[in-house]
């Protein structure tokens, strides 16, 4: 091993230790970060196997007038909504009902087999929810993107640290996995491979993720730190965010151009533009604006949108890659960098396998403080790696058993119940307080087999009730080219056989493993009253 | 071996330093207004956690805190005569 030019042992030392703990304080918020966020690379999908009756549409870009007309007219509507060209370019219209903040109702408009106009119900928002849990760990909003905001510069400085302690030997150990007796030294390269091979990956989400879940937050610090506002207010006029769909029902009425006029002056004056949707404001009114948006396949930031006066055809303002301020780049493109949506499917492939990756970096780097703690030549375990591995087994599992659970909600919950959104998120809650409460009362060996198997019998499970429920199994789904069910199908089922593989390692572990371990079935903790002197530190500090 | 002075300095004045030179860029970085100021935010992590490592770095603990104190000091007396000049 290549001794370090940079830092002295002692400072090699520091840093390590530093690594490992930060590492340890935050780990398991990364956990809850990592899988909830990996699932949400397929958030769309997400949604309509969710909401079955929305794959239940028909029609194509030529009646999307048709749409417009009928959610335009309709008084709920106010002339504000939006029409998504869906998959395979079928339209689906959606506005809010009643206001703002929590009270609003979202209504949904397709076109069915007859051409007739028909609502549809959007029964469960789960993706949503998962998407919260990824931000916020499950916590209130603010404090939640408070904490994660912290969690997420602190991680930075964990990787920091850990490319520190790893850039003198980097290339010769990356590739030396030493499998065999020594288990510590096996999960020791892994989590070091893992962790060097997927460094900008993990670097891009630091720094992303604290500026996504802290950026409301800094602002106003800035501005009082700084001599003036000057720059703040340049920021804020240039990108300023518009509010929701305003009600411009007292204007007077005016005759609308055609929403493919629209699209086509859009597509006309932006090379490139593929329209995904089209959004109306004050529709019928003098005071219209329609808001044609699109992807650019090939574009870091890649959404745009052009806004058109529908009475006139006038451009009022482009949004897109190549029209944008420097400041406006530069905060799409880290909100981009964060949500991988620049680099089609591959890429969102990539990002759910990295991030599932992220996730056994962080349960290997538990394990590995575990590990180097325990006591070789005695059966009972020190206290502190026992509780760790209880916390860590009930907090990481126990986000992956109410995930679980919560679409298990909303596969079987009543489409008719009253806040069945909020019982599909006490669900999480409930799948997660049961296995932290299992992990607590069990040794920690026996509640991690079985709540891994408890994952894998939730998750394989649900394709089958999706089949069972909806009658659009797998293979229909594949024939029938529904690839959004396909691939959550897939997903879940995928999940089923990890976990599974997971409690059958972990199971054998148990059952043939070297015995002085937490996670041996015969260890058990040391009663600190009875410690005695010789296991009263562990083996070895951490390596 | 400890170095839990050295965590604890780059920890307090670290932050208020990282804080204060982020502010310092937004106001006087070489680009325009808006782009200086999602700049120091972007810089404000990174040189944070640069800050850390210098002051955990440090053999001596009393370095940490008189180096990372002055440099602060200095940072917040510029923004102040600044914050004075430019009338904000």
């Amino acid at each position: 091993m290549a001794k370090s030019k940079m830092f002295t042992a002692q400072t090699i030392k520091r840093f390590t230790s530093v690594h490992s703990w930060v590492g340890i304080v935050t780990g398991m918020a990364l956990f809850i970060a990592f899988f909830a966020g990996a699932l949400t690379m397929y958030a769309g999908s997400m949604h309509l196997w969710a909401n079955p009756a929305l794959r239940q549409s028909s029609g194509s870009m030529a009646q999307v007038q048709t749409l417009v007309d009928a959610v335009g007219a309709h008084r709920a509507s106010k002339g504000n909504f939006s029409v998504a060209f869906g998959q395979d370019g079928r339209p689906v219209a959606s506005f809010f009902e009643g206001g703002t903040g929590r009270t609003f109702q979202r209504h949904t408009r397709v076109i069915d087999d007859q051409s007739a106009v028909v609502p549809r119900k959007t029964v469960s928002g789960i993706e949503h929810f998962i998407n919260g849990i990824h931000y916020t760990m499950g916590l209130p909003k603010y404090p939640g993107y408070t904490l994660m905001g912290i969690v997420s510069a602190v991680y930075f400085l964990a990787l920091v640290t850990g490319v520190l302690i790893h850039l003198p030997h980097m290339m010769a150990d990356l590739y030396a996995l030493r499998t065999g007796r020594n288990l510590k030294k096996m999960w020791l390269d892994a989590h070091n491979a893992i962790g060097i091979l997927s460094l900008p990956f993990h670097i891009m989400f630091a720094f992303t993720g604290f500026l996504i879940c802290l950026f409301f937050l800094l602002t106003p610090v800035m501005e009082k730190i700084m001599p003036t506002t000057d720059a703040s207010a340049a920021y804020q006029q240039g990108g300023g965010r518009r509010g929701g769909g305003r009600d411009e029902a007292s204007s007077p009425a005016a005759r609308m151009m055609p929403a493919s006029q629209t699209i086509a002056i859009a597509t006309g004056r932006v090379d490139g533009l593929e329209p995904t949707g089209i959004s109306y404001s004050g529709y019928g009114t003098t005071s219209a604006k329609a808001t044609v948006k699109g992807h650019f396949p090939t574009a870091l930031a890649a959404t745009g949108s052009v806004e058109i006066s529908p009475v006139s055809g006038t451009i009022l303002k482009v949004d897109v890659p190549g029209a944008r301020s420097t400041a406006r780049v530069l905060e799409q493109g880290y909100l981009f960098l964060h949500y991988g949506d620049y680099g089609g499917q591959v890429i969102r492939a990539a990002y759910f396998i990295l991030g599932l990756g992220g996730a056994f970096l962080f349960y290997s780097g538990n394990l590995l403080w575990i590990e180097t703690r325990r006591k070789r030549r005695h059966a009972e375990q020190m206290m502190t790696g026992w509780v760790m591995a209880k916390v860590t087994v009930g907090i990481c599992l126990g986000c992956c058993l109410g995930i679980a659970v919560a679409l298990w909600g909303t596969r079987l919950l009543a489409a008719e119940l009253a806040d069945r959104g909020k019982w599909e998120g006490n669900l999480y809650y409930i799948g997660f307080f049961a296995a932290v409460m299992w992990a607590t009362a069990r040794p920690p060996i026996r509640a991690a087999i079985e709540i891994l198997f408890a994952c894998a019998a939730a998750y394989a499970a649900l394709p089958l009730l999706n089949a069972l429920l909806t009658h659009e199994n797998l293979f229909y789904a594949l024939r029938h080219g529904l690839w959004d069910v396909a691939v959550i199908d897939v997903l879940l089922g995928t999940l089923g056989i990890g976990f599974f593989a997971m409690g059958r390692a972990t199971l054998r572990r148990a059952s043939n493993g070297q015995p002085n371990s937490v996670w041996s079935l015969t260890s058990r903790p040391v009663e600190p009253r009875t410690a005695p002197a010789a296991i009263s530190q562990p083996d070895e500090a951490l390596a | 071996m400890t170095y839990r002075s050295q965590a604890v300095a780059s920890s307090v004045f670290g932050t208020a330093l990282s804080f204060a030179l982020c502010a310092l860029y937004a106001q006087f970085g070489p680009g325009e207004p808006a782009t200086n100021f999602v700049i120091a935010l972007f810089l404000l992590v990174p040189l944070w956690s640069a800050i850390m490592v210098w002051g955990l770095k440090r053999e001596d603990p009393r370095t940490a805190w008189i180096g990372l104190a002055a440099a602060l000091g200095i940072a917040s007396a510029v923004l102040i005569v600044a914050r004075e000049t430019l009338g904000g």
